[in-house]
């Protein structure tokens, strides 16, 4: 714009000049100065001339009609064609050759023009010029004003309308440069409302209008305008605009505005990304300047000014103070205030990593422990509270970080942390208030370790040091419980009533008082507990512990055998808490006093009940199993397995619905224990009735008959006890003499027999048989694998993948082949329950370990309380052995152990732990494990048959002949029916006896080996043998 | 080097001169009409040493440049790599470049069009005569300027189609990429590809870089994540290219197309970009997608809140990161932080295609 006016050719000047002056009558040319010069001369120099060398000739002619009073409208015309002419003329030197006072004098000559010439054709492009000079030399002031007596122009219809935005736009940049955007506010929003503004005036008044609004304090008017900031391009970079934006979402976050806050953080851009910007475009035009250096060919000259520019432009930018800091603290801060926990942790842990020198940075640090903690994120708040605290600086929250790390080692069970952290807290803030809390926290952790000494003791310690402080109303309130776990409830009464007594607004007076009823129940005081519990029912009816109580008050009842309110207290429970042991105890407690009452249907009912509240949460198995057994206490088995089913039906599909995946199995084993039963006793009804011998064998032979029921337990016991001692059977079925006369026996006539089977007996037969017959019928004719394999298909056919990945890991425990090819993989995980999650842990082992490994991963850490979890931690350590970790076997043998010890692989496991103490050559570890096993009375057998035997391995292992010799002796003499371990136990205490010289024992004990039932199927046979015969 | 297709050289012969302006031609007219421009000699100046004479250029011949002098018979060649300091003026009309000053403007027509096209087609084989020598590159990149303003893209990428765009330069691959983004956006995806497949992707200049990048998001936004992969993949062989972007994208396109989500050990090879680097959020983005395929949805809200943690509003992962984070706390049960969330997506990035799928959440 600024040059295309360079150009224009001024020979039409000359010719205008030409044709006015050669009318005039002002003579000839006859000086050589051009005052001395005529008008024809002037013009003729003029003609003949640049006009930088004919410029005072022109300026001549200028003061020659500007004198002239009575100058004409030609001479006017020519007047204002000269200020234009010398206006562009001063303009082009001020712009080609940067000459100094052009500007000046452009400018004055287009003032002149305008002012006496306001509708000449070219006063605009002198304002143009004025406007430009002004731009050129940054006099923002000045070029406002000429640019406001342009817009006035057009609205005097002096200049087009069509100059107007570009003019506008001039303003707006010009208030935007010199950041009056107060002052530009009213041109701004000109320039965006019009509808004559080009998008691109719009865009940039926008943008404007933004830092404008922001100046003013209005944010809520900069909203509508934030929607062009998504096209805006290369303004979107502009530094002071991103500042605006961050200004604005704190004027938002101060009026709690916290959405709009956000919107206003999320979108400013930093400094940095401003800069990276810009560097990106800089790298990528010096790239292609690059190619053409690399093809030796001339840069073109505006590629070269644009990478010039840009330069210089991230130079500058790099000069900028950074608003980076502030901006993430206000934009974490304010998520944390509009509850996005999740994205409030991470922008803090951003401003930890990012600006850790920043002034706030301990405020950092412990919100973002803070947050970690309230998402949950428990390993996280761990390291970060231990940052916290390992810096020397950072005290002002240390107490408060001292409290939550502790409450969050508890969460993570590093029950070692909650204790040592504890006590440097009680060190150092006995008398604080967070001490109640702190040691609450230990005490729990005592409790959960089953350490009740140490809690006795350091707690009693501090009740000792620190008898009034605050911490020692949770210190009594652990040490009671201490003393109500060991059962010593008199002592543990002590504690409580303290608490009853010094706390009455205190955290755990209510929960004491709650204790000192269990207490009272502990000793047996059941009155006085039963008292104590229903006043304070009525004290805290909403109380937590609620539950509990009634549950309490049940027991008492069904203790007293007060039946009905003894139900009313259990059905009372689920009202009042959540804790699904209680609930369990309450419903099972309510089926066990309904059973030993024979009301089957009150307890299949309660049952329903409970399995349509808590078939997620709770004890499904067991409901399932007990409606079973109800059913067939009524008689009706078939029902039970029906009931068995049905269950599988209606919760198979349903992850969360655990207990059901033990119900395949006794689905299975019902239905053939029943069918077998009635088709075996059918048969042998049958069998007596339609086979003479048989018959005969049966009824006369007792040991025959006994001898055949041990060989066929199927066979209803009442059939055959009835055979062998109801009259008319045993007469009826079996061989009868017939009565002779009593000539006969004078007469010595052998005597006759019958042995066809009486009408009476047959009778009796044929009803039992019938009765067999229609209770078998009652059961579905379908194999109960049959049964199941149909399901497998329905379950396909529906995509009910939970109950499909049930059934084939119900297949394989049946050992029943799956009915159809199925491929599993990690997107099935999330329907797995986690039985079935454990399963497939276990079945991919081998073939797909790290899904496997997924797998059991699942079941740890999304269903910890799972009936699954030792089986899934088996998996994982018969992994991690795998992979060659044995410790990390062991401790996970060990976690199944503490908490599973009713699991039925706990035997198995025990040894197996034992076992990798001996592989990793610790026997004295091993040892003690062994050991351990011959104190669970529960596992007499075969168990204690391995773990003597392994004992005597320990023993030799560390020397201790005799005590090895001691054990493998009992070991073959105490379980001689477990052959594997009695002939282990007696080659090595052979080889043992070898060593001690003591060769006739040792000959003696391989003969005992040999004498083993099947002693020839044994390992060491060969060996023993071959040792037997050396010997 | 194939600056022009040889092959089309029996085709183009014999058709007369004609100037219609019919925007209704088919594409057999255009096709016929650039043909028989392309086949005439071309008439230059040829400057050298200051003095200048009138010759007319016939035909590249084995790096031999054929010409024959104004009004004289007989034809001339000399070897493409001695040309030194000739320079070769093609004059052009103060029309055409009137055309040139408003190509990008809205009032460029078809007229303006066609005088492109007298300029440009005559050129197009002599593309090989090195660019310190002519301006043709520039007059015949101009050309391919006109027709995708004016849409014509069926010829531009028929011209393309002749070129060799790796010798050509920059700003040559960047008009290829130009009509390939245009066709992109008529749906065009496979004649897209194809225009994409002159282009030496993994080789192209870093100044066109982020167009390519457009191009394979605008076809990964289109969910053709086959084709916006294919891309990704040769960027990411691409030496100038420092960045992880590609790499990421194209995980990003594979994890759509059903892949990698069995790959078990995928998100630890794929997290390697620290936290602070432009791209985290980028890698945090497609963790978050691995996981949620493979309904992890822990690891999911952790992987996306990261990103957000380090996302800007103008990196073209964001909006779905916004997305995703919707998704994650909804699946927390954080229902009304999903909501809002959702709605942010919306506000903030109204023109996303995110914003529509947030709609559509809040709107069940």
């Amino acid at each position: 714009m600024l040059r295309k006016l360079l150009y224009a050719p001024y020979l039409l000047c000359i010719i205008l000049l030409a044709s006015v002056f050669s009318t005039n009558a002002w003579g000839q040319p006859k000086a050589q100065t051009p005052a001395e010069m005529s008008n024809a001369g002037l013009l003729t120099f003029i003609q003949q001339n640049p006009l930088q060398k004919a410029m005072p000739h022109m300026l001549e002619v200028v003061k020659r009609i500007e004198e002239d009073k009575e100058a004409g409208e030609q001479l006017n015309a020519l007047l204002g064609r000269c200020y234009f002419e010398l206006s562009r003329f001063h303009y082009n030197q001020f712009v080609d050759k940067k000459k100094a006072d052009a500007d000046i004098k452009c400018i004055a000559y287009g003032k002149k023009l305008r002012k006496r010439f306001p509708e000449d054709t070219n006063a605009i492009t002198t304002l143009q010029f004025e406007i430009n000079c002004y731009q050129i030399n940054k006099q923002w002031d000045y070029m406002r004003v000429a640019l406001e007596s342009g817009l006035e122009g057009i609205t005097k219809g002096l200049y087009p309308r069509a100059r107007k935005s570009q003019w506008l736009e001039d303003l707006c940049y010009s208030y935007a440069t010199k950041a009056l955007w107060e002052e530009g506010q009213p041109r701004f929003l000109e320039a965006y409302e019009s509808p004559f503004s080009s998008h691109k005036l719009k865009q940039l008044a926008a943008i404007y209008l933004i830092q404008s609004y922001e100046t003013t304090k209005e944010p809520v008017k900069a909203l509508p305008l934030i929607g062009t900031l998504q096209t805006s391009k290369e303004n979107r970079y502009d530094p002071n605009l991103n500042l605006s934006l961050f200004k604005l979402g704190n004027q938002f976050s101060d009026e709690g505005e916290y959405s709009s806050a956000n919107y206003m953080y999320f979108l400013c851009l930093t400094i940095e990304t401003i800069i990276k910007h810009n560097q990106d475009r800089l790298d990528r035009l010096q790239a292609r300047n690059q190619w053409y250096r690399n093809k030796s060919t001339p840069i073109p000259p505006e590629y070269k000014a644009e990478v010039a520019s840009l330069r210089a432009y991230v130079e500058e930018l790099k000069k900028q103070p950074s608003y980076t800091g502030p901006l993430k603290y206000h934009r974490a801060r304010n998520l944390e205030s509009m509850g996005r926990k999740f994205d409030a942790y991470f922008a803090y842990l951003r401003l930890i990593h990012e600006h850790p020198e920043h002034d706030s940075a301990e405020l950092f640090e412990y919100t973002a422990f803070n947050q970690a903690d309230e998402i949950k994120y428990i390993e996280d708040a761990v390291e970060l509270g231990e940052s916290y605290l390992s810096k020397e600086d950072n005290q002002r929250y240390r107490k408060e970080a001292i409290v939550k790390l502790v409450a969050s080692y508890f969460a993570v069970e590093r029950y070692d942390r909650v204790h040592a952290l504890g006590r440097i807290f009680v060190k150092e803030y006995p008398e604080h208030l967070y001490g109640n809390n702190v040691v609450h926290f230990m005490g729990f952790a005592w409790m959960r370790l089953g350490q009740v000494a140490e809690a006795r003791e350091a707690l009693g310690g501090y009740l000792k040091s620190y008898p009034d402080a605050p911490l020692a109303q949770s210190a009594h309130y652990w040490v009671g419980l201490g003393d109500v776990i060991e059962q010593e409830f008199e002592d543990a009464i002590v504690h409580f009533d303290n608490i009853i007594e010094n706390y009455k607004g205190g955290n755990f007076y209510v929960e004491a008082r709650f204790r000192r009823a269990v207490c009272d129940f502990g000793i047996g005081n059941y009155d006085a507990a039963e008292t104590r519990f229903n006043t304070w029912v009525d004290d805290y009816p909403e109380n937590h512990l609620r539950g509990e109580a009634e549950v309490f008050l049940g027991d008492i009842d069904a203790y007293y055998a007060k039946i009905e309110t003894s139900l009313a207290h259990y059905a009372q429970v689920e009202s009042f808490t959540s804790k699904m042991n209680l609930i369990d105890h309450a419903y099972f407690e309510s089926v066990r006093l309904l059973d030993a009452n024979r009301r089957y249907q009150d307890m299949i009912d309660i049952l329903d009940r409970y399995m349509d509240r808590y078939n997620e949460t709770g004890n499904l198995s067991r409901a399932i199993l007990h409606i079973g057994q109800a059913y067939e206490s009524k008689g009706q088995p078939e029902i039970m397995v029906q009931s068995y089913y049905d269950a599988i039906v209606k919760y198979g599909n349903n992850a969360k619905a655990e207990g059901v995946d033990q119900i395949f199995q006794e689905f299975t084993k019902k239905h053939t224990k029943f069918t077998t039963y009635y088709q075996s006793t059918i048969d042998f009804i049958q069998k007596i009735l339609s086979d003479d011998a048989f018959r005969l064998q049966m009824a006369d032979d007792r040991k025959a008959l006994h001898m055949y029921r041990m060989k066929n337990q199927n066979i209803d016991s009442d059939v055959i006890d009835s055979i062998l001692r109801d009259q008319t059977l045993r007469e009826g079925l079996g061989t009868r003499a017939i009565a002779q006369t009593d000539e006969e026996v004078l007469a010595a006539t052998p005597v006759q027999y019958d042995d066809t089977i009486l009408p009476a007996a047959r009778e009796q037969l044929e009803t039992s048989l019938t009765e067999f017959k229609a209770l078998l019928a009652r059961f579905p004719k379908e194999a109960p694998e049959d049964q199941l394999g149909k399901l497998f298909k329905s379950a396909q056919a529906q995509s009910q993948r939970t109950l499909e990945l049930r059934l084939l890991a119900a297949f394989d425990d049946l050992g029943i082949e799956a009915p159809g090819e199925t491929t599993i993989t990690i997107q099935d995980l999330p329907y797995a329950s986690p039985a079935a999650l454990a399963w497939i842990g276990s079945e991919l082992r081998k073939s797909d370990p790290t899904l496997a490994e997924l797998a059991i991963a699942r079941v740890l850490k999304d269903h910890p309380d799972s009936l699954a979890m030792p089986d899934a931690l088996n998996t994982k350590a018969i992994m991690a052995y795998g992979a060659g970790k044995i410790e990390e076997s062991i401790s996970l043998l060990d976690v199944i152990s503490d908490r599973y010890p009713t699991w039925p692989g706990a035997q198995q496991n025990a040894l197996r732990t034992a076992e990798l103490y001996l592989e990793s050559k610790q026997p004295a570890k091993a040892l003690e494990r062994y050991l351990e096993i011959l104190q669970i009375r529960d596992w007499r057998g075969k168990t204690w048959a391995e773990a003597c035997f392994q004992i005597g391995l320990c023993y030799e292992a560390t020397n201790e002949t005799l005590k090895a010799h001691g054990f493998y002796e009992r070991t073959y003499l105490s379980y001689r029916q477990f052959p594997k371990w009695a002939g282990k136990a007696y080659y090595r205490d052979g080889l043992l006896l070898e060593e001690m010289k003591e060769i006739e024992s040792a000959k003696k004990v391989y003969d005992a080996f040999l004498q083993l039932p099947d002693a020839e199927n044994l390992d060491e046979y060969k060996e023993v043998r071959k040792r037997n015969e050396t010997l | 080097m194939k600056h022009f297709n040889k092959r089309l050289l029996p085709f183009i012969a014999g058709f007369a001169l004609s100037i219609g302006l019919d925007s209704t031609a088919g594409a057999a007219d255009w096709q016929k009409k650039a043909d028989r421009l392309s086949s005439q000699p071309l008439s230059v100046s040829w400057t050298n040493n200051g003095a200048v004479s009138q010759i007319n250029l016939v035909e590249i011949r084995d790096g031999f440049l054929a010409f024959n002098a104004t009004g004289q018979p007989g034809e001339a060649s000399m070897p493409l790599n001695t040309l030194g300091e000739i320079w070769f003026t093609h004059s052009s009309s103060p029309e055409y470049n009137k055309a040139i000053g408003i190509i990008e403007k809205d009032n460029f027509n078809l007229q303006h069009l066609e005088l492109l096209r007298q300029t440009a087609y005559p050129m197009v084989r002599f593309l090989d005569i090195p660019q310190k020598n002519c301006a043709f590159v520039a007059v015949v990149s101009n050309l391919v300027t006109g027709l995708i303003n004016l849409g014509q893209l069926d010829e531009a990428t028929s011209l393309i189609g002749q070129l060799d765009i790796s010798q050509l330069g920059p700003e040559f691959e960047k008009k290829a990429i130009q009509l390939a983004q245009a066709l992109v956006d008529e749906d065009a995806h496979a004649k897209a590809v194809e225009v994409i497949k002159q282009v030496p992707v993994d080789k192209i200049d870093l100044s066109n870089t982020d167009i390519i990048f457009v191009l394979a998001h605008t076809l990964r936004e289109q969910e053709n994540f086959t084709d916006a992969r294919n891309i990704y993949q040769q960027l990411s062989q691409n030496k100038a290219i420092e960045s992880k972007e590609s790499e990421y994208w194209s995980y990003y396109c594979g994890l759509n197309l059903g892949e990698l989500i069995e790959d078990h050990t995928f998100d630890k090879k794929a997290a390697v970009i620290e936290p602070g680097d432009a791209h985290f959020p980028l890698q945090q983005l497609v963790l978050g997608i691995y996981y949620a395929k493979r309904e992890q949805g822990k690891e999911a809200m952790r992987a996306i809140s990261q990103g957000i943690a380090f996302a800007t509003p103008v990196e073209p992962w964001t909006p779905e990161l916004m997305y995703r984070s919707a998704l994650a706390y909804e699946k927390v049960k954080m229902t009304d932080i999903s909501k809002s969330v959702f709605e942010e997506t919306v506000r903030f990035f109204p023109n996303s295609k995110w914003a529509a799928s947030a709609q559509q959440e809040l709107d069940k």
